[in-house]
């Protein structure tokens, strides 16, 4: 065998390697192999041997199953709880346009935001303003509150057992 | 029966992949349905081959779609098809599991159910079993390209695309794969010889026919 066959047999081996015996899989630069398979016994041998061991795999194929109605309700189960979910969910900020919360959904975050935010601005209120000098003023305002408070409180008292009796009758 | 080549590149129904998944993401349950009757019959090979066991396939499938109906949201339509990408996340599922467990392929070949209205004789479904026992003994990147390329009729482009590794590589795992089997099932595959003793000298005709074409 002259150098040129060595060379081409070298190539017809690693695409039958890679490709298997179906010529149709091949690249198109390697379909000149084919003459080479013809004239070349031996060629012809390794094409045959590939050509065996493909039908030899198309044999192990395993048999076709019909897909299970149960899998494929399985799966749209999980898709139908997937969404389910998502509209329990409260997303607090929006990144995109396309998602759509309830008004009340996004209402509700963003109170929960301002109130966070405010707690912040007092406790960095109190942090830089130090409680130290104005500490007994705030315990007379609760105190002068708590007063008010329970002032009201007498108030309401006194008002509320009428009203009731006003609604009964 | 092997599937048609490429099927990776078909596309559900009529409507775009970008379009189902749009649909997907908000819900659309008829568009969910029609990916899950297009693919699922795609997948569920895939995983029956490399894992060797039919109640495993299910589970991957099921586990596979799932992580598309959370993906639906961010999905990048130039990235990959749904075909690849579902095929993509099957293919790391059975890997993951292959190497969690460390069962022989002899017992999960038995799990293989064989279609009893085939009727396939004796011999037949000792051929089967004995190829399948041999493709579960191969490393399994090679089990995969072998699996993708020959039972799931891929090409090359698109089994490296799903393996995320370039054609290069993948012709090496396939080359690997072949090379491996062909020894491992030597006295299977002789037999299927069209002439043993006149191999050397074009004893098939239909093949010198179809080879000088």
């Amino acid at each position: 065998m002259n150098k040129s066959n060595m060379t081409k047999m070298e190539r017809l081996q690693s695409v039958l390697d890679r490709y298997g015996a179906d010529r149709a899989r091949w690249p198109a630069n390697e379909h000149e192999l084919t003459g080479f398979i013809k004239e070349t016994p031996q060629a012809a041998k390794f094409y045959y041997e590939a050509r065996a061991f493909d039908q030899l795999l198309d044999q192990g194929a395993l048999p076709l199953q019909e897909t299970s109605s149960d899998l494929q309700q399985s799966i749209l189960t999980d898709f139908a709880d997937l969404h389910a979910d998502k509209d329990d969910v409260v997303v607090p900020f929006l990144k995109t346009g396309n998602r759509k919360l309830p008004a009340t959904d996004i209402i509700n975050s963003w109170m929960s935001a301002a109130a966070m935010a405010a707690c912040f601005a007092v406790g960095m209120y109190l942090g830089g303003v130090g409680i130290g000098d104005w500490s007994l003023d705030l315990a007379t305002d609760f105190a002068n509150l708590a007063s008010q408070t329970d002032q009201f409180a007498e108030i309401a008292d006194a008002l509320m057992p009428s009203t009731l009796e006003e609604e009964l009758l | 029966m092997l599937p048609a080549r490429s099927p990776a590149i078909e596309r559900a129904g009529s409507r775009e992949d970008d379009d189902l998944m749009r649909a997907i993401a908000a819900g659309d349950q008829a568009a969910a349905k029609q990916v899950v009757e297009h693919h699922l019959p795609l997948l569920m090979p895939l995983a029956r081959y490399m894992l060797g066991s039919d109640a495993e396939a299910e589970e991957i499938a099921q586990e596979s779609f799932l992580k598309l109906w959370k993906q639906a949201k961010n999905w990048q339509p130039e990235r990959a098809l749904i075909a690849t990408w579902l095929r993509r996340v099957a293919s790391n599922l059975c890997i993951d599991r292959l190497r969690q467990r460390h069962t022989t392929a002899h017992d999960l070949q038995d799990d293989l159910s064989v279609a009893p209205t085939q009727q396939r004789d004796l011999e037949e479904k000792h051929l089967t079993q004995r190829v399948g026992q041999a493709l579960l003994q191969l490393p399994e990147r090679q089990k995969l390209a072998l699996t993708l390329c020959h039972y799931q009729g891929m090409s090359q482009k698109e089994a490296a695309e799903v393996m995320e590794i370039s054609e290069h590589a993948l012709e090496s795992l396939l080359s690997r794969a072949r090379r491996g089997l062909k020894k491992s099932l030597e006295h299977e595959w002789k037999q299927l010889l069209p002439d043993r003793h006149g191999i050397g000298e074009f004893g098939d005709a239909d093949l010198l026919h179809r080879v000088k074409k």
